[in-house]
């Protein structure tokens, strides 16, 4: 088995962003000089907020966007070195928005199935089978195999997008933000069947969100993102016992967690965390 | 204490393709004066819709009935178009979940933050940007005078929200209603954007209804709490009593999701509330929480439970009979 | 959220996903209720159809010229007779038997000629919209270079010059009507380019061409039938004007622009004459209009569930 699953050694991504037609563009860095690294099966939790950049970081794991500078190595593996479809089966992702992922016009069925039809695995009937082998491991009720992705809640699409990426069995998982578009009693299911289909599957996850609660639930390390760089990383109880960082310390005491006797944080300031970073 | 605003069995239908749309089913809310309630609920149990109808801003196929809608004595029901416009700019006002959207893109922040004040009253144009210049500056904007030339864009979300919170006060409103006011931002910013609402709040003894998704975000801000479901309310209660003693299935159900560090074991197994919510096109026979509910009892099939008190308290009430009956039981 | 529709139409959809009316069902429903497009969808089907059915519906032959049977006006007049419902030209042919048979003739050029240039449009803005920078800078000058062009005077120029057919016709009205399909096909490309679902296809390795065939047309489809109405009836009506001008469709082809270009020296006594093939011309193009008006409503965000 490779050493780490998912290795980011000093991965960049730069944008020009343009000032009209006779101003120099701006230099934005997106993400600036990351390296991570996820042993296999475990769960890493990648935290920060809107514009950090960990959304163009998942895009250049994913191979949607090159990056500036940097490797990413799957399976101790060059991105860049094999073939996108080879890729897509190591390393799926699961997305944030249940409604923009699943193709409106297609069937659940074909949607499930299209990995193994692009990938030219197995014929028809043994396509169907693992289709409806993998709903089951999702919870996903066979009925609903033949709807279309508007018939369905935010919680079951979620679960058709999970049994997507999971029917080439793929050994890593990138989250992007995959509950935060449900509502609550439904974040808690999806939030189980990631946990289940770790412990099944032996699964390794890089779990992007901006809410810690479930950050704290799943994750065995965490790495806090702001402004492109990585400013703090450690295990679980390292980041949330014991953050040394100002901006994880504000995140932290950010959560508003239902206890009605704390009432509300103290008014923080970005400049604090600006001088540290 | 005196309501601000008191509404009973307000009920909102749609005209859908597929039928008549009930959000909103019978409804009895109030707000104290400086009071601030938060209606809580997941998306599509009609608490959108109740603010939109309390201002008055749905469209015209959209059917609002109550049975009283008073606001300070008045009742919203019997006035004409103009009179509920003029009611609306001048003594309730709105908060919107995405501040770039309800703010025009073409008109300075000054235009449109002074734009009410001076056509509902009646004050000179220094004065209103004197009052604009002020409240900003309460709402923590920096440079508040340069703002008033500046245009939406050119403000993050963060600081166009308090722009918001700004224009929210300047005619001195007896009723603001925040819909989702913090979802779309930063959890830093949430909280100091919460901080300020509830700091200006008290300060100016404004009445807030505070709607939101979020159980932490009410268990910190409000004094009171009415959770709903499917176009219902299910209890209301004080913060205090709905966090430490929730009575209804679903309260306890969407309590148990939520992973609290420090309280929830990391990885253990997360309680959910099995099932979806039902269709709100046409009627619902019984309670409508019953195919979720894991202690439901024969007669919730067939029969709409009411809002009940709970330990005889007007100030908790609840809409389960088996929450009722078990107290009664113990009694 | 500053328009109150918007919320609503959310907060409608996000309680209404589990529908217990069959997909097809809701489909038909809306169709029925939609008045414009039943009364367009029936007129249409009934041209469709009279069109179809012309070889055994005419009651004479459409090209059979019968001098001592002339001008012969339709039934209500009072000179009319049965043996020629609609009267008959300055040829002696029969009008019904000729509207008919012009019937197909103008289906004909008004599908082919919005398939054609619906293919040229599609792919060009398709490309255009999802590939973006550069590709879209050519494609866009393409279509401004296009949209500069008098449609009108640029078809009469070419059939002035090669000659005018029915074949001709429908392959000039093809390269020239495919600007709407491609702007049309571009905005809708560049709205879903980005679409996670769109993203997911790529990660899986799936082609370029299996993303914009399979996964983004079947999505932008819609928007684009409701353009081939609109470029059918404008091509049938260009059709018709290039054959009055006498540069389209040639004699003794039975086009309805050739049949009122024919009759135009009797317009002033023998109004009918004009009146038939006019009329005709606007009912098919009148129909065809509110069968795309309605296809529109019925694909429009906030009817969709």
């Amino acid at each position: 088995m490779a050493e780490y699953a998912l290795e980011l050694s000093n991965l960049s991504r730069h944008f020009y962003l343009k000032n009209g037609a006779f101003k120099e563009p701006t230099l934005l860095k997106a993400v600036d000089g990351i390296s991570l690294r996820i042993r296999p099966g475990e769960t890493l939790g990648l935290v920060g907020e809107s514009g950090c950049g960990k959304s163009t970081l998942a895009k250049m794991i994913l191979g949607l966007l090159e990056p500036t500078d940097g490797d990413v190595l799957i399976n101790d593996k060059m991105r860049g070195a094999s073939s996108r479809l080879s890729m897509s089966r190591q390393l799926q992702p699961i997305f944030q928005d249940p409604y923009s992922s699943l193709n409106p016009r297609k069937t659940i069925e074909q949607i499930i199935r299209l990995p193994l039809q692009l990938h030219k695995i197995g014929d028809a009937k043994s396509q169907q089978k693992a289709v409806q082998d993998i709903s089951d491991l999702v919870g996903l009720p066979e009925r609903l195999l033949k709807n279309y992705p508007g018939q369905l809640s935010g919680g079951q699409r979620q679960r058709v997008a999970i049994a997507r990426a999971l029917i080439l069995k793929p050994n890593i998982l990138v989250c992007d933000e995959p509950t935060s578009a449900l509502d609550v009693s439904v974040q808690a299911q999806i939030l189980n069947l990631l946990m289940d289909l770790k412990k099944e599957l032996g699964l390794t996850y890089l779990f992007i969100s901006h809410n810690l609660g479930v950050v704290e639930h799943l994750v065995d390390r965490v790495a806090v993102m702001y402004r492109g760089k990585i400013v703090e990383q450690g295990t679980r109880e390292e980041i949330f016992q014991n953050a040394q960082h100002p901006y994880t310390q504000a995140l932290l005491s950010s959560v508003l967690t239902p206890e009605p006797a704390l009432g509300l944080p103290e008014v923080l300031d970005s400049s604090a965390w600006d001088r540290a970073s | 204490m005196k309501r601000i605003l008191d509404v009973k069995n307000l009920q909102v239908s749609l005209p859908t393709p597929n039928g008549n749309l009930r959000a909103v089913r019978g409804i009895d809310l109030h707000v104290n004066k400086g009071e601030m309630l938060c209606i809580v609920g997941e998306s599509g149990c009609g608490k959108s819709m109740t603010s939109m109808a309390l201002m008055g801003l749905l469209p015209k196929r959209a059917e609002v009935t109550a049975e009283t809608m008073y606001f300070d004595g008045m009742d919203l029901l019997s006035l004409s178009k103009k009179e509920r416009n003029q009611v609306r700019g001048m003594r309730m006002s709105m908060i919107f979940q995405e501040p770039m959207t309800s703010l025009n893109p073409s008109y300075t922040l000054g235009n449109q933050l002074c734009e009410g004040i001076i056509k509902h009253k009646k004050v000179s144009k220094d004065e209103a940007k004197k009052r604009a210049v002020y409240l900003l500056e309460r709402a923590g904007v920096p440079y508040p005078e340069k703002r008033l030339d500046q245009y939406p864009h050119q403000l993050s979300g963060g600081l166009r929200q308090r722009v918001m919170i700004a224009m929210a006060l300047m005619c001195e409103p007896d009723l603001i209603i925040a819909d989702e006011p913090t979802t779309a931002l930063d959890v830093t910013i949430q909280a100091q954007i919460l901080r300020l609402i509830r700091e200006l709040q008290q300060e100016f003894g404004t009445a807030v209804i505070f709607i939101t998704h979020d159980l932490g975000v009410v268990a910190r801000i409000a004094d009171r709490v009415a959770v709903m479901y499917a176009g219902q309310v299910v209890e209301t209660a004080s913060a205090q009593d709905l966090f430490a003693d929730p009575q209804h299935p679903y309260t306890k159900g969407l309590l148990n999701c939520i992973p609290i560090p420090g309280k929830t074991l990391p990885g253990s197994h997360l309680e959910s509330i099995p099932g979806v919510v039902p269709s709100l096109i046409g009627e619902l026979k019984g309670c409508a929480f019953e195919n979720r509910c894991s202690a439901s009892i024969g007669e919730c099939c067939y029969r709409s439970p009411s809002l009940e008190n709970h330990l005889g308290s007007e100030a908790h009430q609840v809409r389960c009979p088996v929450a009722t009956t078990s107290f009664q039981e113990a009694v | 959220m500053s328009d109150s529709t918007s919320t609503v139409s959310t907060a409608a959809s996000a309680s209404t996903f589990l529908p217990e009316v069959p997909e097809w069902r809701r489909m038909m429903n809306r169709f029925l209720g939609h008045r414009g497009l039943l009364m367009g969808s029936i007129i249409l089907g009934l041209i469709v159809v009279l069109a179809i059915l012309a070889p055994w519906l005419a009651p004479h032959d459409p090209y059979l010229q019968n001098i001592s049977q002339r001008m012969i006006p339709p039934v209500w007049h009072e000179k009319g007779s049965w043996e020629h419902v609609f009267g008959t030209d300055k040829l002696g042919r029969d009008y019904l038997s000729r509207l008919l048979y012009g019937a197909r003739i103008s289906l004909t050029i008004g599908l082919s000629a919005a398939l054609i240039s619906g293919l040229i449009g599609t792919t060009l803005g398709v490309l255009a919209g999802y590939f973006g920078g550069r590709v879209d800078a050519v494609i866009s000058y393409i279509i401004t270079t296009r949209l500069a062009m008098p449609v009108v005077l640029v078809a009469l120029a070419m059939s002035a010059l090669v000659g005018g057919s029915l074949q001709m016709v429908i392959i000039l009205l093809g390269l020239l009507l495919w600007d709407r399909f491609a702007v049309v096909a571009r905005s809708t490309t560049q709205q879903l380019r980005d679409a996670e679902f769109i993203a997911s296809a790529k990660v899986l390795g799936a082609s370029t061409t299996y993303i914009l065939v399979r996964e983004l047309l079947p999505n932008i489809l819609s928007a684009l039938i409701v353009v081939m109405t609109l470029e059918m009836a404008h091509a049938i009506l260009l059709e018709a004007t290039l054959s009055f001008l006498g540069l389209g469709v040639q004699p003794p082809m039975p086009s309805w622009g050739l049949m009122i270009s024919e009759g135009k020296a009797y317009m002033f006594f023998k109004t009918w004459v004009i009146a038939i093939p006019g009329i005709a011309l606007m009912v098919l193009v009148l129909a065809i209009n509110l069968v795309g008006d309605g296809l529109r409503d019925m694909n429009a965000p906030e009817g969709r569930n």
